[in-house]
């Protein structure tokens, strides 16, 4: 205990310096932006500000990135709640009672609630981390690379069940992944595969290019299709407080939806969206008189709003303690990590406890900057929505162009970003979710480093992966998940999930 | 039975081509065995593994046809992608403010035209704003201007 303590307050101390704090602001600020503006997503703007990161420390670079991912739960509750169009995917449920709450004239403590919500979760989640990161990670050092192969196949067979869309596709873009994660220099025996001779390709195909693409171009190209939006009418925010009534009955919902998101985040391949609609769905089902939610039940705000923000912080104990990410969002940290010459993995709590309970202590002091900035400020966040597209995407092409760009000097990396810009369009027409592809790239190196030492270790037998009870049982509960999910009863509440 | 492009059916052929290709790619990396694996052993189990899976996935697709894609949009396609190729190329020739500017028109083509007077503002600030960061506040050493030679 009085060593959580000490290392809670060391990460204060590196949190709350001038400049981290600084970046703490402007992630956070900047999230919820992109939070507001819908079109333009979390993952999109982590991989825009991603060249820029490398001209910090890393542990600045995380708090910045990690701000921009939950500054941006709290802006798209915003739009949800008083203009009826969700910032975020995460906030399509919070519409349903937040619009119908902002109708009756009480968008003030709807808006409160949702950013208190997030602060409960946020504070709780952030602690749970702080308790739990360190002895999970030590229980991932014991870990052999058999065990590493099964808990990396366990976390992308999951990603595939909870994804949304046909499994096949999902299975398909995840190994599309892992197979442009191979291009480049082999590690082990320095032989340059599939490059083509390319040496730009040399190094292996950039994470930043790739994802500037994939997400950066082939948005702007998705979005340009839909005809121009009229701005959109707003609704005044007069009375902000929530009554004291409302506050007693949010309370069990978000505790319930803290609980609810944190499983989904921890989950690979869950994360805020899934949260949200299964927090949701719960509040509904556990209300004493369900016929309330959908015409401005409070409870139908706090809960998903808790729960989304709970997720997005409780995908971090993964990616910190086991160096395995859940979601695409966590593999793009990873791949900063990773430029900034960080291994990921369970080392990183005792080999860099600065970079770990620093950014442990910023987010909870980037939710309680986020409350600050949404409430009094909500008026600026409105008139963002305002701002047309037409300004919005050049500025976003030439910051994916320049920022790839920079990363080595290298126009032929500008290229590369334009091809993956076409390939993310076509994969966006054929319904092909590029995300998984995203956890694809990050985890394919380590899944063949893996695979081929744990290969060795075992005189080519395959048997090791069973043998091995760790890995056993991460891989019977793969294949738990895919025999769930080709069930027709848990297919057809997934289906009716995603459809809601 | 008429053989029709579905989502899925094309989304199956595009993994196997992929795969194919990676395996055109890899034919000369060494296999090795599987207690000392080559360079070649994991990039071939990969693609086989893509290739299955796509025609799999084309193949049941062929069977229960789902919907074709629709709304292709050549303008933004094109204009995106010339205004970012525009980018790469033009970048080391003629120095990073004439490279923006056309990067800039070029994209907005894509897109509702905007007014001239607008469209003016916005390559200005765009351009403003990208040297101050990159050039002035990261000290990146990219050209500004042409070279003269």
């Amino acid at each position: 205990m009085p060593d959580l303590l000490a290392n809670i307050a060391m990460g204060f101390g590196v949190a709350l310096t001038w400049q981290n704090l600084g970046l703490c602001l402007f992630g956070c600020a900047l999230g919820t932006a992109i939070g507001v503006l819908p079109g333009i997503g979390p993952l999109t703007t982590m991989a825009l500000i991603l060249p820029i990161t490398f001209w910090l420390q890393p542990v600045g670079a995380l708090i910045m990135l990690a701000g921009v991912f939950y500054g941006a739960q709290y802006g798209g509750s915003t739009t949800a709640i008083l203009v009826k169009i969700p910032g975020e995917t995460s906030s399509v449920v919070t519409i349903l009672d937040g619009h119908a709450m902002a109708q009756q004239g009480r968008a003030g403590p709807a808006l409160a609630i949702a950013a208190l919500g997030s602060l409960f979760a946020g504070t709780v989640v952030t602690l749970l981390i702080a308790v739990a990161g360190p002895p999970l990670a030590s229980v991932a050092l014991m870990f052999q690379s058999a065990d590493y192969v099964s808990v990396m196949l366990l976390g992308l067979v999951s990603a595939v069940v909870l994804a949304h869309g046909s499994v096949l596709k999902a299975i398909g873009m995840i190994v599309l992944g892992v197979l442009f994660g191979l291009v480049g220099t082999d590690v082990s025996t320095g032989d340059y595969r599939m490059t083509g001779g390319f040496d730009v390709l040399f190094d292996g195909i950039g994470f930043v290019p790739l994802s500037m693409g994939l997400f950066g171009l082939a948005e702007i190209m998705t979005n340009l299709e839909e005809p121009g939006r009229a701005p959109p009418a707003t609704m005044r925010v007069r009375e902000l407080m929530p009554t004291r009534a409302d506050l007693l009955r949010c309370l069990p919902a978000m505790i319930r939806g803290t609980v609810v998101g944190t499983v989904f985040g921890i989950l690979p391949g869950g994360g805020p969206t899934i949260a949200a609609f299964s927090a949701y769905s719960l509040e509904k089902k556990v209300s004493r008189n369900p016929e309330r939610f959908g015409k401005g039940a409070i409870e139908g705000v706090a809960a998903p709003e808790t729960a989304n923000n709970a997720a997005a912080q409780a995908c971090f104990i993964p990616m910190l303690s086991l160096g395995v990410p859940p979601n695409a969002l966590m593999a793009l940290m990873i791949g900063a990590m990773m430029v900034h010459g960080i291994t990921p993995g369970p080392e990183i709590i005792t080999k860099q406890p600065v970079l770990f309970w620093g950014l442990i202590a910023s987010m909870w002091i980037g939710n309680a900057m986020l409350v600050v900035m949404n409430l009094p400020l909500i008026g600026l966040w409105v008139k963002l929505l305002q701002m047309p597209y037409g300004y919005l995407f050049p500025s976003i092409l030439v910051f994916c162009c320049i920022g790839t760009y920079t990363l080595n000097s290298s126009p032929a990396e500008v290229l590369i970003m334009t091809a993956f810009g076409v390939v993310g369009y076509v994969f966006r027409k054929l319904d092909c979710e590029p995300a998984p592809l995203l956890l694809g790239l990050v985890l394919g190196p380590m899944l063949e480093e893996n695979f081929r030492r744990a290969m060795v270790l075992s005189g080519g037998d395959w048997s090791i992966f069973v043998r091995r009870p760790l890995s056993l049982a991460f891989l019977l509960a793969a294949a738990g998940l895919l025999v769930a999910v080709a069930l027709p009863s848990i297919r057809r509440s997934r289906e009716a999930a995603f459809r809601e | 039975m008429r053989i029709s492009l579905t989502k899925n059916v094309l989304a199956g052929l595009l993994f196997v081509g992929f795969g194919l290709f990676g395996l055109w790619l890899s034919h000369s990396l060494d296999m090795g065995t599987a207690d000392a694996m080559g360079s070649g052993y994991f990039p071939r189990m990969v693609c086989s593994l893509l290739i299955v899976c796509g025609g799999v996935l084309a193949v049941l697709a062929l069977v229960w046809p789902d919907e074709r894609p629709e709304g292709w949009h050549w303008r933004p396609l094109v204009c995106v992608t010339l205004a970012s190729l525009a980018f790469a190329l033009l970048l080391r020739p003629l120095g990073l403010v004439a490279a923006l500017a056309v990067t800039i028109l070029l994209g907005a083509l894509s897109g509702p035209l905007l007014p001239p007077l607008k469209l003016a503002f916005l390559v200005v600030v765009l351009i403003a704003v990208n040297v101050g960061i990159f050039v002035l506040a990261l000290g990146m050493p990219i050209p500004l201007w042409p070279a003269l030679t």
